[in-house]
């Protein structure tokens, strides 16, 4: 076993992070971190052969700007050293690439996995100061640590100088060795299922485990199990398979299910007390049938992704998914595998889309939200919210820059009850030629007899159970095999891969392996033709000791399924090889009506297509409305502040204080960790202006770059409004529509083309002990979906695609050993894609000069509920928030878009965290343009209320008798903006001055502080 | 009629600006091949029929060991005599990930496989996207940024970016021979002498941090302004153009 090790000369941003943290706690002398690399030699022989010794120096380290160091340091007796190590199983993506890196040297294996040395990455601490064990893990933890993926051993000095046990530790690797390999058969009976579904977390109910027990012992089913010795039985792999195919998860069993809603008598609204059959049916996707007339729909909730006509040439497609469970536990490997994910949905989408842009939505806590590590109250098991943020934060930056992928769209949106299950939402666009070698390329056309094809990466435990898994509340008991962590390199030879063998016509038909892994995948494609075999034993895998189950569920990351002909078959995996991609085949599609599941000659599972997809009973939900509740929070340190004055200088200290706070603070700084235009057709960049500071509301991405038509672009958008929920999620889902396309109509797309995503992302609303209010919360989902559905058909924008996640809840322990639950609130994610037929004619969200005319667009509203003042001041009575009158608004969006494209406006930014002050201070930040406002018919709460559905919008003077007469009726002249960058307000006969430096300071510095929280 | 300037772009592995720089190498009058890594590396004598070659952007292997790092092995395994030679006489251009893997195999700053200089983490310790200000060396032999103006902006996309050399006669040497061909107007990631760029001693080999094939048009600026990238491609067809 070799060792060594390697230090930056320059770089000490990772270290100098760790001696913050670490001096925190108690005085520091002194901390070194190092890069660790441990090779083992699985050839005996191996290393000798390959003259390893003289290669380290070359593969691991830069001589001009690191150091190197074999074996171990010479140990300072009064020192405390850490190793850091992977624990087995664990994607240890570095490691692969060094195991890459010594195969150049000699390629005698087939693949790196069979190499003759093992490679295996990690850090090393040498830390100088007072600390015992727990801190140094609190400290590693919250840092470059998981206990659910990494060993963190820890030693004095003085005692590794005596006895050193970190010399030779290779069978900490080495996966155990499954040398009887069983099928397990269950007796169908109601007490042994029930048993293995709780020991196993399969998340079946009751009624599921009915109905598998009916099927099989119905007289056909029992004959033709018969010859197999399987009559009155299941096999564990069946088990495994009807779950994951029935979780909510891939099931979406609540928007299915049968929905008895009443509601209170003065509800406001009414939707009046009815009976629902599939929520799903009877709403989402009965919107985009009632707007199927609108033309531009390719392809609508039947395919990875909704697919659109935006573009002679291209079709584009639009996914959007969460990662929420994976996220809690591994903020990092959740966000990357979830963006990863999501660029495969559009990969897997017809016969192969490329992704050209990523967006992202995290719901998070923050600090000042969640009790502080030592309080009783602190929840165990969570982790630390700044821990999640910069986890997720820097998890989509990996998963998106190194794919190639530009992240141009986005937000952050920060409340207590997000601190145990976060929200992440990740997205992606894709685009795709509309004929390939004269095929329509939306068509998936599975045959029988076409191939089986599995390519990517290998199967391992990672990810096993984690359909199921995310189909459960978060408890304290979590297996660490459900974290998985992402491999951007291994994807992205994928990607590349793919969409060659699409462009060569080898693909009939392609889906992504996620959630539920080829049990999922291969189970939804053997549709097409009727019935798929498969053999499990020629998937690769990463170790050997997988069960059969294991196989067939595991959610191992970065692996497509492909529908091949036999005539193609060859070139396709001649073409994989050439590209460094493993692909390997499994089976045929059939038309035997059977998911024939075999590992060479042993049997594992004979399922019922029709069975295995239609089988389940409808569940049947009641849903009652309560009325508007009252929002307590979950948790705040510190009190809010008092009510401010009603002054003209008092505005202005309160849009400090508004500008400062986490939901309206700018996100640049992070957001340039993001890799926005790469690709090179990014049309509207997140933040633009000659300061780059200013903030646009929509991203927009070219089209004619990727081969369509000249200046036709598209943009995309996203609306999202929790805090509402708890007053009423119709009013909740309407803002978010409203929003999202308020954005795409600031930027100039055109609203009469536009398609949306839903992804909702609730709190349990199934009846049991632990869940109270379940009626309530199905109830408010009714409303959501009944709100959505008005705005969508008022709007006529369709949904193309959605997806909903239903048990966001943490139930746990606190550390004085209360029973916590933590819910998130109602939340709908609205994604906005528009087409912008002439993206010359679009224009910024902030000012571009001096001397324009500054207008508002759209009617004030006074309500404070839900706003960001109401966040930071303690506002005695708040008045019931307006509803929005989308009817107007659309009417507004469309005039809107007329005047972006005869160039009448010269900037437009919609209205929505902190208001109008707000807005109008963000329109100063893009160049610093100042502006001068004269504010004497508006009210205080104007200032601040978010409720409405409106534009700040700057025009040049010689435009202004044109711009009035084309918004009659729904403008109010405001001012004027100066080339001085002063913010000037005129306001109750008082005029006040702040420079618009002093404002925008604190807006950049809002959110820094909440992610190095 | 002017011959067909052949560029090779090298893709695979990570790289993922190659569309791009293909895109750009076109609108700029020559024709862009896109080669495979692994492709190129069964058959390295191929390299001989183009007239330049392009190292874009991306991860190449993920930034794994350092960025450029297994590239540069890769390629110096199977290509270095092939290499050798190209840069005698033809225009080689490396752009982020491609800079960085020129530095490690040695074909910058002297085209001699000696590694003198490297590009570490930037300084703020995270990757960066902005538009920054760009100064061109007016004195530089680099054949690369002929035609550029004196300033211009183009946009950083890097984590590794902080160009620095192993001592200080190396980078007096650099600046002596005037191989510093771009800086940075302001500090953006903490480089030695605010290095953006740096040419081989007969300008051919050139590679830059920041990446001109994301400024072609005017509306990739994130303000209003002037596009400048088209111009390295259409100096290094010039260039061949001239050359053949």
């Amino acid at each position: 076993m070799q060792r060594i090790s390697v230090r930056s000369l320059y770089d000490f941003s990772a270290e100098a992070a760790l001696q913050k943290a670490f001096a925190q706690e108690a005085p520091l002398s002194q901390l070194r971190l190092r890069r660790v690399y441990w090779l083992l030699e699985k050839v005996p022989g191996f290393a000798q052969e390959l003259k390893l010794e003289k290669l380290m120096d070359k593969i691991f380290f830069d001589p001009v700007a690191e150091e190197i160091q074999y074996g171990f340091p010479d140990f300072l007796p009064d020192a405390t050293y850490v190793e850091v190590r992977f624990l087995a199983g664990v994607t240890d993506n570095i490691a692969r690439s060094a195991t890459e890196a010594l195969m150049l040297f000699s390629d005698s294996a087939k693949s790196w996995q069979e190499y003759g040395i093992e490679a295996h990455s990690g850090w090393q601490l040498e830390i100088s100061g007072d600390y015992s064990r727990e801190q140094i893990e609190k400290i590693l933890y919250t840092s470059i640590a998981n206990p659910l993926l990494n060993k963190v051993e820890i030693l004095p000095g003085n005692d590794l100088r005596k006895f050193n046990p970190w010399r030779n530790f290779s069978e900490f690797w080495q996966a155990a060795i499954v040398d009887n390999r069983r099928l397990q058969l269950f007796d169908l009976d109601k007490a042994v299922l029930s048993k293995i579904n709780e020991e196993r977390g399969l998340a079946l109910s009751n009624q599921e485990i009915e109905t598998i027990i009916r099927h099989f012992s119905q007289p056909l089913v029992l004959a033709s199990r018969a010859q197999s010795g399987w009559a009155h039985k299941i096999t564990e792999v069946e088990l495994e398979c009807l779950a994951q195919t029935w979780s909510e998860h891939c099931k979406h069993k609540i928007f299915a299910a049968e929905v008895e809603y009443t509601e209170d008598s003065k509800t406001t609204p009414p939707i009046g007390n009815k009976k629902v059959t599939s929520l799903y049916k009877s709403y989402i996707q009965k919107a985009t049938k009632d707007l199927e007339s609108c033309g531009y729909l390719v392809s609508v909730f039947k395919d990875n992704a909704g697919i659109v006509d935006f573009d002679p040439n291209l079709n584009v497609c639009v996914k959007v998914e969460t990662h929420n469970s994976p996220s809690a536990l591994d903020p990092f490997g959740g966000a990357i595998t979830g963006i990863l994910g999501v660029n495969r949905d559009i990969l897997g989408c017809g016969i192969g889309a490329k992704p050209v842009a990523n967006m992202d939505v995290f719901c998070l806590s923050k600090k000042d939200l969640f009790p502080v590590a030592d309080s009783p109250k602190r929840p165990e098991l969570l982790k630390d919210p700044a821990v999640i943020f910069r986890g997720v934060h820097q998890g989509v930056e990996e998963g998106g820059n190194q794919s190639g992928i530009p992240t141009v769209n986005g937000s952050f949106y920060f409340a207590s009850e997000f601190a145990a299950k976060p929200l992440i939402f990740v997205g992606s666009l894709g685009i795709m030629p509309k004929k390939v070698h004269g095929q329509a390329s939306e068509i998936k056309k599975i045959e029988v007899g076409d191939l089986i094809v599995v390519a990517g990466g290998r199967l391992g435990k990672d990810g096993v159970h984690g359909a199921t898994f995310s189909s459960l509340a978060l408890h304290d008991q979590v297996s660490s095999n459900v974290v998985q962590i992402g491999d951007s390199i291994t994807q992205k030879r994928l990607l590349d891969f793919t969409i060659q063998a699409r462009d060569r016509g080898y693909i009939k038909g392609i889906t992504d392996n996620g959630a539920g892994g080829v049990s999922s995948s291969i189970g939804e494609m053997a549709q097409a033709s009727g019935g798929a075999r498969m053999d499990l034993s020629l998937h690769p895998l990463k170790y050997a000791n997988l069960e059969y189950w294991e196989m067939l569920v595991s959610e191992s990351q970065e692996r497509m399924s492909y529908a091949i002909s036999p005539q193609k078959i060859q070139e396709f995996l001649m073409l994989a090889k050439d590209m460094g991609v493993e692909a390997s085949v499994l089976g045929e599609f059939t038309n035997s009506g059977i998911f024939e599941v075999v590992h060479g000659s042993t049997a594992l599972a004979h399922l019922d297509l029709l069975f295995l997809h239609e089988g389940l009973g409808r569940m049947k939900i009641k849903a009652h409305f309560e009325g508007p509740q009252k929002y307590t929070e979950f948790h705040r340190e510190n009190a809010k502040k008092e009510t401010p004055l009603e002054t003209t200088e008092s505005a202005l200290q309160v849009l400090k204080t508004v500008l400062a706070s986490a939901n309206v603070a700018s996100r640049e700084s992070l957001v340039r960790y993001y890799d926005h235009e790469v690709q090179g057709a990014t049309r509207v960049k997140p933040y633009g202006g000659s300061t780059q500071q200013g903030a646009n509301d929509a991203g927009v991405l070219d089209l004619h770059v990727h081969g369509g038509a000249q200046n036709n672009a598209v943009a995309v958008s996203n609306g999202l409004c929790p805090q509402f929920s708890y007053f009423d999620t119709y009013l909740m889902a309407q803002k978010a529509v409203d929003e999202s396309i308020r954005n795409l109509v600031a930027t100039g797309a055109n609203p009469d083309k536009m398609a949306l995503v839903d992804n909702f992302c609730w709190p349990d609303p199934i009846e049991k002990l632990s869940n109270p209010d379940a009626h309530h919360k199905m109830a408010q989902l009714v409303r959501a979906c009944e709100g959505l559905y008005k705005a969508a058909l008022i709007f006529r924008a369709p949904f193309v695609s959605g997806k909903d996640s239903m048990k966001n809840d943490f139930i746990g322990k606190t550390k004085s050993g209360q029973t916590v639950k933590i819910s998130v609130p109602p939340t709908l994610l609205v994604t906005a894609i528009g087409q912008v037929p002439d993206a010359r004619n679009i224009h910024p969200g902030f000012f571009v000069r001096g001397e324009d005319e500054v207008y508002l667009l759209g009617t004030l509203t006074e309500s404070l509920y839900a706003s960001v003042f109401q966040e930071e001041y303690a506002v005695k009575e708040v008045q019931d928030p307006e509803y929005p009158d989308l009817e107007q608004n659309r009417t507004l969006y469309r005039n809107i878009f007329a005047a972006h494209q005869s160039n009448l406006l010269n900037s437009c930014h919609d209205i929505s965290e902190g208001g109008l002050l707000t807005a109008l201070a963000e329109s100063c930040f893009g160049n610093d343009i100042g502006v001068q406002l004269n504010m004497q018919s508006l009210k205080w709460n104007h200032f601040w209320a978010e409720t409405g559905s409106q534009f700040v919008v700057s025009v040049s003077a010689a435009k202004r008798t044109e711009f009035e007469k084309h918004f009659e009726g729904s403008f109010l002249h405001l001012g004027k903006t100066t080339t001085k960058p002063e913010f000037e307000i005129q306001w109750q006969g008082q005029e006040a001055t702040i420079a618009v430096t002093s404002l925008k300071a604190p807006w950049l510095k809002g959110v820094e502080n909440v992610y190095h929280g | 009629m002017s011959i067909m300037a052949n560029f090779l772009v090298l893709w695979g592995d990570g790289i993922n600006c190659e569309n791009e720089t293909a895109r750009a190498i076109e609108l700029a009058g020559g024709k862009a091949h896109k080669v495979h890594i692994n492709e190129l590396l069964k058959n390295p004598s191929s390299l001989n029929d183009f007239h330049a070659m392009v190292f874009p952007g991306g991860f190449s292997f993920g930034d794994h060991l350092g960025s450029g790092q297994i590239l540069s092995l890769k390629l110096e395994n199977t290509l270095k005599l092939e290499l050798l030679e190209f840069v005698k006489t033809k225009p080689i251009l490396g752009i982020c990930n491609g800079f960085q893997t020129l530095v490690r195999l040695g074909l910058l700053p002297d085209a001699d496989f000696q590694r003198t200089c490297a590009l570490v983490k930037n300084q703020q310790g995270h990757f960066i996207d902005r538009w920054v200000e760009i100064q061109k060396n007016t004195s530089s032999p680099c054949i690369w940024t002929r035609t550029l103006p004196q300033k211009f902006t183009l946009p950083i996309r890097h984590g590794e970016g902080r160009f620095v050399c192993k001592d200080d006669g190396v980078l007096r040497n650099l600046q002596n021979k005037q191989q510093v061909a771009l800086t940075y107007s302001e500090d953006v990631n903490g480089a030695t002498a605010q290095i953006a760029g740096i040419c081989d001693p007969k300008g051919l080999v050139f590679a830059l941090m920041p990446h001109p094939e994301a400024a072609l048009h005017d509306w990739h600026l994130p303000f209003k302004g002037e596009a400048w990238g088209l111009e390295f491609f259409k100096s290094a067809v010039t260039y061949i153009r001239g050359e053949v």
